[in-house]
């Protein structure tokens, strides 16, 4: 027998054990990776619509949508409506309830405020530790645009986090009243407490000023922020926050860069959506989002606010380019720069206008107030029935400001954050009445129920303590 | 060193001298029939020489007085001295080894070991036992003839109705690993011919997890194809049976009401003004007919004749006449087996068809398989097999789901799939009856839906094709070495079709909907053709292993053997297809259209034309890595040491690289105490002790260490988007599970009674399982903590007698398993929302079983309203809804398991010349189930009734609070936390324990001596019934625990067939 026979055996043993691990460093699958480029990254933050942490829909205003005044639903379709650990909690919010979240909601069929928002904060968290291990690329463009848009949605999905389940900012009380948890890492097992109020807010501050640094005038697709877009969430922090000059100084930078207004003159009335799909192609948007459409506000149940409907005068266009009625008598909104039935939530030119024109009208600044609400209200009043509104009275102006941005703002999840902030002034405040039938309801001026509870599953995983209401 | 080269010089001059001469012989049984293939040796230097088919065999002449050693599998082995130079011829007789049963070898798809020599928990299945029952599929046939299975889906076809030995796992997987000819076998099991299985040996403890690794924590299911021998004369095998299956009795279920009824509550409803009377909403047709009464477009006679028609209508019975017929399925396998001195070969061919309950439905198989073994020289053999199967089915059957029948979305108990004249009926579809009638004279194609006319329309075809290659070498060398170096290839693919004709109701349906206002048809009138997603998968598997066997003198013998394995597999699946205006004898059809765009339908709203799913093509590599030894020693025959080693790794996504594989271990021993010379037990002569602990692992694939994203294109902007697959999770580690196995073998009364009994006891750390997570940390449902700790004890007993002997035998086979599973520790909140305890599956709580089953507690009916009891602050409340809102999980109650603790089986087969019948009757006790039952008002739902027999059980009057538990009636639907209380409350836990006749088994074998003339070996005629009936069970609601949900019971089956060979 040839000795070569017996190492044979030998060979092909060694040549198993050789294999070793390099025959397992091949990834399972093409399309699933373990994300260590800047383009992972990006692609991450560019991932607008799909199912798991969408950056750009379900974004955190389902519950200030429900408990503010925009909308009603009828006592037939209350008494019929679903029940279950899905809609329980909106019924809940609807009627200001002391508990809200009644435990095990969450999920994507059931996306909740405060799952969507930190949901979103966690991409933005892992997309900042990954670039940040990234030394070597810091000055490359598309790692300071990524690391831009990340900050921009972290401090975006802070905001509207703090609008719903924060007090609202007063500057007295704010280091002392209890914040948003302030996840600045992906790491899920760390433990955090409650920031504070200002806390929260000079992260939001902080994230955009240096977003502000990282990204372009412009955005490729609406879906992602620009500088417009981080300018005009400092204008709208800053007026939340009552810093008029700075919020007038961020509204006047984002005007600088994006400016157009739609005439709706120009708009058919009647159409199906007036507004584009996704609002690509409308001048006025400077970043697009969306609101989760709940079952209690979706268009099967949803009524305009009488009052608001009565607020419009005749030759103002928004009443029929955003209002129609239904066959069975539902007057329905149509109206959104989202293109469809979905509640439109990012930030778009006119906003900023009132923004500047409230904030001149707050610094007497009567002449300029005037004319950026003249300037909007060009643009959406018949070009036949419109008069400019004069006056030099800085609070007949501010008044005006106020009640345009309510007409105008319609559905765009800012309704409970101005009620909020107004409340704080006796001239403009405003208590929420529901009436069901027999039962009435009432959220009486700056109680506690303005502020949100946090979900069950925070409370005792997380161990927060739970806002009092 | 001369002197030794001096003397094999001489030895081989005289073994050359004496070449032409040779000791010859003949190995016979007792009734003088040859032994082929039996071994026949030198005890002095294990020369051996093996029997030819004449029963022949030669060796060289004996060198100096010796002693010739000859065995034979069942026989008991002979030792015959031999002078030195004797030439024979000898004659050797066998005497058959009455304790030959036990002398079973079992095949762990690694080495093959003697049972009386393993010390883990193996049970080996013969073919016998295999044969006993009829089916398709090969794991129906283990149903309640294994200890330690449990069928947790009765009648399971497949790995995951099925447990060994209960649970080790919590979320992770849960099935066994089932390996064919050595390898993991991934595809369907369907493809596997019962007919080509040898034996198959489950594999169920600690030892078995060390020899398949990883995967194997939930034990292993061997199944081994027959094989051809050496020096056998072609044995030529034919089978046949067919096998017909009861209709499903769909009177089963009690999810229903009686038509008069169901019609009272309809009219109820419409004079209550319920119905909405619009185009687009569906309509019951009694309802129809009663708006027909109301606006007099119907006569008052006419309407008495379709009411008492609809009235005297069961739909139920009407589904069982022209939807469902019994199912046959027919079986034919031919199998050759045969060898000579160097090649040995078994080829088989089968062939099933199978005719469904569902009329229209259909599938085939073909099996084909050619195993080639050549002995190219004496140590080395080299194999080649190639295995094919092809699948088909038809699939044009409609089953009473698609009718909404027990689920009342849709048609009522009342409609009739034939009118009085026997013509196919029109049944509900969307949309009003009234608007469908109108159709054709609005200018549209007919809308309505006659399911027998689909019946026949439909054509919708599926159909898998899979092929496997083996090869492999087995190579001996030095003296106790061989080297068995194997490689599979598989591969397979599927494919679905479904051609809706003109003519059917799919497509009149479509064109009508996007009919535009202009009648205008944005699709066109003809066949639509679906082309389901085709998945195909290939693995290629390789291992190497070198195997020692030594015996070391009488008293010492090692086995040893070592390897590695490599496996990888490749699924992917491609984008499936939808064309328009599809002309099937063309093949001609078109996909573009705009689907961009929403157009307006009728008779309301918009929609998108519908088109094939966007999917992209995927492809997933699986790749798998393992090194393995195992070693056993035995000592005087008595004592056995063994002990194996295995790394296991794979390409998982997102971990350390330390953390793709795991290592595992285990270790055994078994003590034959009947051998010891102190031993003196005389009724019990054979008692062997043998225990076994080791470890192993499993891990979920979908979790990660780092953070795992998806990446695709986004369809709006066009852009690379990523979805976050995993966050990541940097304290994830592999599960563990520690197992202790003790079992005694023993034997009574010499071998009249026979049998084992085996404790075992596994403890599995660091289960993974969903946590609650606080929100704020942004991660999601698909988050898994290691947290759990879960303990699985329990005991199988088999105890196996012979009750009487002689020309009539009476066996009997007796399995009792206790199994149960604890949580014993669990680092997890509990949810705070007590419908999840009630309602999800993964409901985990410390010092419970992972299959316990919550409830409400009960405290009967409200004497006053008849509705359930509760109290609020002391005081019987009505307000349900403040009621829950205050219940915590602390006020549910833990009823018992869903999974019997208790099960087994006994089977008797009494034996008469060649008359065989066995019967086996099976058991389960211990476990609950939650008996369905109506809620309040439900039936007054007008979109979705819910209808239950129950309701005739209500609560009616004051006093029935007594006699019933179902509470009253309600004109409409409450709120669901009434409904809850009772329908989740203790009340309807019902006890599980069922005793069942499960199968008899009646055979008539004519042996050799009785088919002498004809040109046959033997021929066995069988017949055999399954599912033959409820002994006995717990409960007294006419409910089958096992099918408590179920619409129906599997059906009686009853086969009979043929068994020859040649």
């Amino acid at each position: 027998m040839k000795p070569f026979n017996h190492l044979i055996p030998l060979l092909l043993v060694l040549f198993l054990a050789s294999c070793g691990e390099a025959f397992l460093d091949v990834k399972p699958s093409r399309n699933q990776r373990v994300p260590n480029t800047v383009a992972d990254y990006l692609a991450l933050l560019d991932n607008p619509t799909a199912n798991n942490n969408p950056m750009n829909i379900r974004s955190s205003h389902t519950l200030g949508i429900i408990g503010a005044d925009e909308f009603y639903i009828s006592t037939e379709h209350w008494n019929n409506f679903s029940s279950g650990v899905r809609f329980n909690y909106q019924k809940n919010a609807y009627t200001w309830e002391k508990t809200v979240y009644e435990g095990g909601e969450g999920g994507t069929l059931n996306p909740t405020d405060f799952d969507t928002g930190y949901q979103r904060i966690l991409n933005c968290n892992i997309v900042l530790d990954g670039l940040a291990n990234m030394s070597s690329q810091h000055q490359q463009d598309d790692w300071r645009l990524t690391r831009g848009i990340a900050l921009f949605h972290r401090a975006l999905n802070l905001y509207n986090l703090a609008q719903l389940f924060c007090p609202v900012y007063n500057e007295d009380t704010a280091p002392v009243d209890l914040g948003l948890p302030l996840r600045l890492e992906a790491d899920p097992t760390v433990q955090l407490a409650r920031s504070s109020v200002s806390d929260t807010y000079q992260q939001i501050v902080n994230d955009l000023m240096e977003a502000v640094q990282l990204l372009p005038d412009e955005p490729l697709v609406p879906f992602r922020p620009s500088k417009a877009a981080a300018y005009a969430l400092l204008a709208r922090a800053y007026l939340q926050m009552g810093n008029y000059p700075k919020a007038l100084e961020y509204a006047n930078r984002c005007l600088a860069v994006q400016s157009a207004l739609l005439d709706f003159n120009d708009l058919e009335i009647g159409a199906n959506y007036p507004f584009p799909l996704y609002g690509i192609g409308n001048v006025e948007v400077i970043f697009t989002s969306s609101a989760y459409n709940a079952l209690i506000y979706g268009s099967a149940r949803f009524n305009a606010d009488t009052s608001l409907l009565a607020s419009y005068s005749p030759e103002d266009l928004r009443r029929a380019i955003y209002f129609r009625i239904s066959s069975n008598g539902q007057s329905q909104f149509f109206g959104s720069y989202y293109g469809n039935d979905f509640f439109f939530t990012g930030l778009a030119t006119d906003e900023v206008y009132l923004i500047r024109a409230e904030c001149h009208a707050r610094e007497g600044n009567t002449v300029e107030a005037l004319n950026d609400l003249n300037h909007l209200r060009r643009h959406r009043l018949e070009a036949t029935g419109y008069t400019p509104l004069e006056s030099a009275d800085s609070q007949q102006i501010l008044d005006w400001v106020i009640s345009e941005r309510r007409k105008e703002l319609v559905l765009r999840g800012t309704r409970w954050e101005d009620l909020r902030r107004l409340n704080k002034d006796p001239r403009y405040e405003k208590p929420l009445v529901r009436v069901l039938g027999e039962q009435h309801f009432e959220l009486p001026v700056n109680h506690d129920r303005w502020v949100w509870p946090f979900p069950v599953e925070a409370i005792q995983a997380g161990g927060y303590p739970q806002n009092d209401r | 060193m001369k002197h030794i080269l001096f003397l094999f010089c001489g030895l081989a001059a005289i073994s050359i001298s004496h070449a032409q001469q040779r000791l010859t012989g003949t190995v016979v049984d007792l009734d003088g029939q040859p032994l082929v293939g039996a071994s026949v040796k030198y005890l002095s230097n294990d020369r051996t020489a093996a029997t030819d088919t004449k029963g022949q065999f030669n060796l060289p002449l004996p060198q100096q007085t010796d002693t010739l050693i000859t065995t034979y599998i069942g026989y008991i082995p002979r030792h015959m001295p031999v002078e030195k130079g004797y030439v024979g011829p000898l004659h050797i007789a066998l005497q058959a080894d009455p304790h030959a049963l036990e002398e079973v070898v079992v095949n762990t798809g690694y080495y093959e070991v003697p049972k009386e020599r393993a010390t883990g928990a193996f049970i080996h299945v013969d073919n016998a036992l295999i044969n006993r029952s009829v089916s398709t599929n090969i794991l129906e046939r283990l149903e309640g003839v294994v200890n330690g299975v449990q069928f947790v889906q009765p009648q399971a076809t497949n790995a995951e109705g099925i447990r060994v030995r209960g649970l080790s796992t919590i979320e992770a997987d849960t099935r066994p690993l089932i390996v064919v000819d050595n390898f993991p076998y991934e595809g369907d099991i369907n493809t596997i011919n019962p007919n080509d299985v040898e034996s198959i040996t489950v594999l169920r403890d600690a030892a078995a997890a060390s020899i398949w690794g990883a995967r194997a924590g939930n034990g292993v299911i061997v199944i081994n194809t027959k094989q051809g021998r050496y020096n056998q004369p072609a044995r030529i095998s034919l089978n046949s049976n067919v096998n017909i299956i009861g209709r499903p009795n769909l009177f089963y279920s009690q999810h229903y009401l009686p038509s008069p009824t169901v019609m009272e509550i309809q009219k109820e409803l419409f004079e209550r003004g319920a119905y909405a009377e619009r185009d687009q909403t569906y309509i019951p047709s009694y309802v129809e007919l009663l708006i027909k009464q109301r606006d007099e477009l119907i006569g008052e006679e006419e309407f008495m004749r379709q009411e008492s028609y609809m009235q005297h209508t069961d739909l139920r019975q009407q589904a069982m006449d022209y939807l469902y017929q019994p199912a046959i399925n027919q079986q034919y396998a031919l199998s050759v087996r045969g060898g000579g001195d160097n090649y040995r070969y078994a080829l088989s061919a089968g062939y099933d068809r199978n005719r469904a309950s569902e009329i229209g439905n259909s599938s085939n198989r073909i099996n084909l398989s050619l195993q080639n073994t050549f002995k190219v020289r004496p140590n080395l053999e080299l194999t080649g097999s190639i295995w094919y199967t092809q699948q088909q089915a038809i699939n044009n059957g409609i089953s009473h789901n698609e009718l909404g029948l027990f689920r009342s979305t849709a048609n009522s108990i009342y409609d009739a799939l034939v009118d009085a004249n026997g013509n196919p009926a029109a049944t509900f579809s969307q949309f009003r009856q009234a608007y469908r009638e109108q159709a054709e004279a609005n200018g549209l194609l007919d809308w309505m839906y006659r399911p027998l006319d689909e019946q026949r329309l439909a054509d919708n075809t599926s159909g898998s094709k899979e092929m496997r290659l083996n090869a492999g070498v087995r190579y001996a060398f030095l003296k106790d070495f061989n080297l068995h170096a194997t490689y599979q290839y598989t591969t397979g693919d599927d494919l679905s079709r479904q051609y809706h004709s003109p003519e059917g109701y799919y497509v009149r349906h479509l064109v009508n909907r996007f009919t535009q206002a202009d009648g205008t048809r944005i699709i066109p009138h003809g066949g639509i053709l679906e082309l389901g997603v085709p998945g195909s998968a290939n693995t290629h598997s390789g291992r190497a292993q070198v195997n020692y066997n030594k015996d070391l003198g009488r008293d010492h013998q090692l086995a040893a053997l070592a390897g590695g394995e490599v496996r990888q597999r490749i699924a992917q699946i491609l984008p499936d297809v939808r064309l328009y205006n599809y002309n099937d004898d063309l093949w001609t059809g078109v996909a573009n259209f705009d689907y961009e765009n929403l157009y307006p339908t009728l008779p309301n709203g918009s929609a998108w034309l519908p088109r094939s799913s966007t999917i992209s093509p995927a492809k997933r590599m699986a790749r798998d890595l393992s090194y393995f030894g195992n070693a056993s020693y035995t000592y005087k025959e008595r004592y056995v040491l063994s002990g194996s080693l295995r790394w296991d790794g794979s390409n998982l996504l997102g971990v350390k690289t330390n953390q793709r594989g795991t290592a595992l271990w285990s270790l055994g021993g078994s003590w034959d105490i009947s051998k010891e010379w102190f031993y003196g037990i005389d009724w019990l002569p054979y008692l062997r002790l043998r225990t076994t602990y080791g470890s192993a692992g499993n891990i979920d694939k979908s979790q990660s260490h780092y953070p795992t994203i998806s990446v695709g294109t986004n369809n709006i902007t066009n852009l690379l988007q990523a979805t976050l697959q995993h966050p990541g999770n940097p304290s994830l580690r592999w599960e563990q599970v520690n197992t202790f196995n003790a079992g005694l073998d023993w034997r009574l009364f010499g071998t009249r009674i026979s049998g084992s009994m085996e404790y075992y006891n596994k403890h599995a750390k660091y289960l993974l399982g969903d946590n609650m997570m606080d929100p704020s940390t942004g991660v999601g449902s698909n988050y898994k903590m290691n947290y759990a700790n879960l303990r699985t004890q329990g005991w199988d007993v088999q105890v196996n007698s012979l009750n009487l002997a002689g020309v009539f035998q009476w066996h009997t086979s007796l399995l009792f398993n206790y199994t149960y599973n604890k949580v014993t520790h669990i680092n997890a909140l509990q949810p705070s929302n007590i419908d999840e305890l009630l309602v999800s599956t993964d409901r985990v709580k410390k010092g419970q079983s992972v299959d316990l089953i919550y409830a409400h507690p009960w405290r009967g009916l409200n004497p006053m309203n008849g509705y359930p009891l509760v109290f609020l602050n002391g005081e019987i409340t009505t307000d349900y809804r403040n009621y829950y809102s205050t219940l915590t999980a602390d006020d549910l109650l833990i009823s018992g398991v869903t999974v019997p603790p208790y099960f087994g089986s006994i089977r008797n087969t009494l034996i008469w010349k060649g008359i065989e019948l066995g019967v086996l009757v099976n058991y389960k006790v211990g476990h609950v189930f939650r008996r369905s039952s109506i809620s309040s008002g439900q039936e007054y739902v007008v979109n979705n009734p819910v209808f239950h027999t129950d309701y005739f059980n209500r609560w009616q009057q004051p006093g029935d609070e007594l006699k019933t538990n179902v509470p009253a009636w309600a004109a409409s639907y409450g709120s669901y936390e009434r409904d809850y209380l009772y329908q989740f409350s203790e009340a309807l836990i019902t006890k599980g324990g069922v005793i069942r006749l499960q199968d008899v088994n009646l055979s008539y074998s004519l042996d050799d001596n009785m088919v002498q003339r004809w040109p046959v070996q033997r021929i066995r005629l069988y017949a055999y019934a399954r599912n033959l009936g409820i002994l006995w069970r717990a409960n007294k609601h006419g409910i089958d625990p096992d099918y408590s949900n179920a619409d129906y019971t599997a059906p009686r089956s009853f086969a009979i067939g043929i068994q020859v060979e040649f």
